[in-house]
């Protein structure tokens, strides 16, 4: 801070005489390069000190929860790892706090808890040619390039999105993305690391023949997206016919019928019907379907899985699931596109989503888990729809009323809005399956994982948790998410002001004041 | 050790019989406060609160900018002053080694700093009064008044570096400001730049983004003691104080 007495020349002392002659003038040149030598030599050594430390250090976590260490578990497996393992961070810079410094921070303490983790921070901003290559190499699209890791263990990868990492709440509305709830992103790198390190690639494969969704086609009838986002997860996906065919091929991890249009052969259905008694996995995704060229002769379809899966406690409805909103159903014959608001459950499939309960698909049947108190399975209803569902299983007066929008919002006030159930996971263990458990998920719709209509993200992560539930996947170490421990205040108006007050106020003006009287004490 | 302790406690209580050190305490308290006030204000919305860091985050952040405009005229006076008045001259013929008195001060300075923060225990006080559902965690709070050390400890040595060079203090405030503002702008070219696969990016890059005073501060202020953060500011004190040494022990020479 200024002296109080004026910095004036004349009150400086007079300058020391200058050195005379050359022979001054080197002696204090030699004198200053000897000093500025000395400085260099001081700041190498901070420089190398830093470097040192750089690679060998300790970290001490204060936060009460031990909030940014690794678990035991992670540090015991990767003390084991001997192979290279890559991860790519594709949230932008950290900033001060957020969710992606919780990302940068989480995998810097991997990269410190064994030599062979090594990272790569990604800013597509500035090296818009790595990111490139990145969604070159990895298949990502354009839009994730800023969300997620890439696990990448000797040319296998992982992609774990941001749902996966952390838990939303979109309580709040969906402006800005939801507030984050949880950070699970230790359970998911670490899971990830493991099943890419057990060296196996879970193998799916997609029956094909009765008008189902194709995994390597696009438009109306693929889904391409569907079949991406399993490899992402380190899945291989193949086309699977069974027509002809003695069994369902060796080494498929799970079976997915993904909207079939057409009947299903007998014989066929016999083939997924020893599947799952020999403990295999399968996954159906079903439409609602229905025939007829006149309004008349409209009847619904079915597919020839049904008696199948009710074998398994599992009722396929005949109807068509509509979402009530404001002012009637929404309704749209032309495209039969309606949004439904799911009410997902707590089971593994579906709690990671629990907390964004909006999916867009068309489409949608009831699809009921009922053992009739048999026993031989065990079950729940995964998804449902919300208490706005209303069930149309008159085609005739539906789509006769469907013409006209008078008479629809007439024919809709004759269904009652309640709940429908339209997905469920059953596991049961046959006799002849040498005590390995099957695992079963019907959803009342294809249209989660078809590339046609509103482009999807939660719907295939969704798609991606039943595959890694049938595959045996989920949860592979169960390490427990970390609360970001966000804290509000509870204040009352009059608590605010008063903080003003304080804060702004009193304590300025207190040292104001007391620098006040210090200076009338010297004055006197 | 007796001739820095002396310095210490001399440098030290001039700053409490001068009036100038309370309006810089008034002006520290009143951005601190400001900046609070806004965070609490905040906090306490429902709609906002939940998008909000943790509480530590929100309690130092924009701090380490208000030490960018006040550490400095804490330091300006240190040495400067005795340079101006030429009492610079009596200290170097004292039987008092140049380490000795740059230490001195630098110790008082740090006291007085420390000083100023006690005042902003107040605002810890109110996040655990008020905060829901339950006080904020202490661990990250604390850390973060180490960190406040250690950022104020590497700032108030290179005032003293500079202030060892200068004989006007507006001058060494203005200089020490720039150096200060340097620390925390140089890093920001890795930020603005687009990234090259050449050496000297690569190693300019790296230097850039270690001296990233702020960077090493965000992770105390989340409650990482790190012992590369610490060492990050530990070494940087060093080597001003020691810069400021030999500034002075040239002085001493000529």
């Amino acid at each position: 801070m200024p002296s109080e007495t004026p910095a004036t020349a004349a009150a400086a002392p007079p300058a020391p005489p200058k050195a005379a002659g050359g022979f001054g003038a080197g002696v204090r040149l030699a004198s200053g390069l000897n000093v500025a030598l000395l400085f260099a030599f001081a700041a190498a050594a901070v420089v190398f000190l830093n470097a040192i430390v750089a690679k060998r250090y300790m970290r001490f976590d204060w936060t009460s929860g031990g909030v940014f260490g690794l678990s035991p578990k992670t540090k015991s497996f990767l003390g084991k790892v001997t192979k290279p393992i890559k991860l790519v961070v594709l949230y932008p810079p950290a900033g001060q706090g957020g969710p992606s410094s919780d990302v940068h921070d989480l995998v810097r303490e991997y990269e410190l808890a064994s030599p062979h983790v090594s990272f790569e921070a990604l800013d597509p901003d500035r090296n818009p040619k790595r990111a490139e290559e990145i969604i070159r190499s990895y298949n990502l699209n354009p839009e994730e390039i800023r969300t997620g890791v890439i696990v990448d263990h000797l040319g296998k990868s992982k992609w774990v999105g941001h749902s996966k990492i952390f838990e939303q709440d979109f309580s709040g509305g969906f402006q800005g993305g939801g507030a984050q709830t949880k950070f699970k992103g230790e359970d998911q790198l670490t899971s990830a690391i493991v099943s890419l390190a057990e060296g196996k690639t879970p193998k799916a494969g997609f029956l094909k023949g009765h008008g189902e969704k194709d995994p390597n086609g696009g438009g109306e009838e693929g889904c391409a997206g569907a079949k991406e986002a399993l490899r992402r997860d380190n899945y291989e996906v193949e086309a699977v016919e069974l027509k002809g065919k003695d069994s369902i091929p060796a080494g498929l991890d799970f079976l997915v019928i993904a909207g079939p249009r057409g009947t299903i052969l007998p014989e066929e259905v016999h083939l997924v019907k020893a599947h799952l008694e020999g403990g295999g996995k399968l996954l159906v995704l079903l439409d609602p379907s229905w025939e007829g060229r006149t309004l008349e002769t409209l009847r619904w379809t079915r597919t020839g899985l049904e008696e199948l899966l009710q074998e398994w406690g599992v009722e396929i409805g005949d109807d068509l699931l509509l979402e009530n909103v404001q002012n009637g159903p929404f309704l749209s014959p032309a495209s039969r596109a309606f949004p439904i608001t799911w009410r997902s459950s707590s089971h593994e499939i579906t709690k990671s989503l629990a907390a964004f309960n909006r999916l867009m698909v068309a489409d949608v049947r009831s699809v009921r888990y009922d053992d009739k108190g048999r026993g031989k399975t065990t079950g729940e209803a995964i998804l449902k729809t919300s208490e706005g569902g209303m069930k149309v299983t008159d085609l005739v007066g539906f789509f006769g009323a469907s013409q006209d929008m008078r008479r629809l919002l007439q024919y809709a006030e004759t269904l009652t809005p309640e709940q429908h159930p339209i997905g469920a996971a059953v596991e049961a263990i046959h006799p002849a399956s040498n005590g390995e458990k099957a695992r079963l998920v019907v959803i009342g719709t294809s249209s989660l994982v078809a590339d046609a209509g509103t482009p999807k993200t939660y719907e295939l992560d969704l798609f991606v948790n039943a595959a890694n539930w049938l595959a045996r996947r989920e949860a592979l170490l169960g390490i427990s998410a970390k609360d970001p421990t966000r804290v509000k205040f509870t204040m009352t108006g009059g608590q605010v002001k008063l903080v003003f007050w304080i804060s702004v106020v009193l304590l300025p003006l207190g040292a104001f004041l007391l620098g006040g009287v210090v200076w009338l004490i010297r004055r006197s | 050790m007796t001739a820095t302790l002396a310095i210490l406690r001399r440098e030290f209580l001039s700053y409490f019989f001068s009036p100038l050190a309370y309006i810089v305490a008034a002006a520290f308290l009143l951005l601190t406060g400001f900046f609070w006030y806004l965070e609490t204000s905040w906090l306490a919305n429902p709609q906002i609160a939940p998008q909000l860091n943790p509480v530590s985050h929100t309690l130092f952040s924009g701090v380490l900018y208000i030490f960018t405009l006040l550490i400095p005229a804490i330091t300006m006076r240190l040495i400067s002053e005795e340079l101006r008045s030429g009492s610079i001259e009596l200290l170097m013929t004292a039987p008092v080694r140049e380490g000795s008195v740059v230490l001195g001060k630098f110790l008082a300075a740090l006291g007085f700093f420390a000083s100023l923060l006690v005042p902003t225990l107040a605002y810890v006080m109110f996040a655990r009064q008020y905060a829901t559902p339950a006080p904020p965690d202490m661990g990250p709070i604390w850390a973060g008044y180490v960190g406040f050390l250690l950022v104020g400890g590497m700032l108030l040595s290179i005032g003293v570096f500079v202030s060892a060079f200068c004989k006007n203090q507006i001058v060494a405030y203005i200089f020490t400001a720039a150096l200060v503002l340097l620390f925390q702008l140089i890093p920001t070219f890795t930020r603005v730049t687009t990234e090259s696969d050449t050496w000297l990016y690569k190693a300019i890059a790296a230097v850039a983004d270690h001296i990233n005073m702020n960077a090493h501060f965000q992770d105390i202020g989340r409650g990482i003691l790190d012992l590369r953060h610490i060492l990050f500011y530990l070494s940087f004190t060093a080597l001003f104080l020691f810069g400021a040494t030999l500034t002075l022990s040239v002085r001493k020479s000529r």
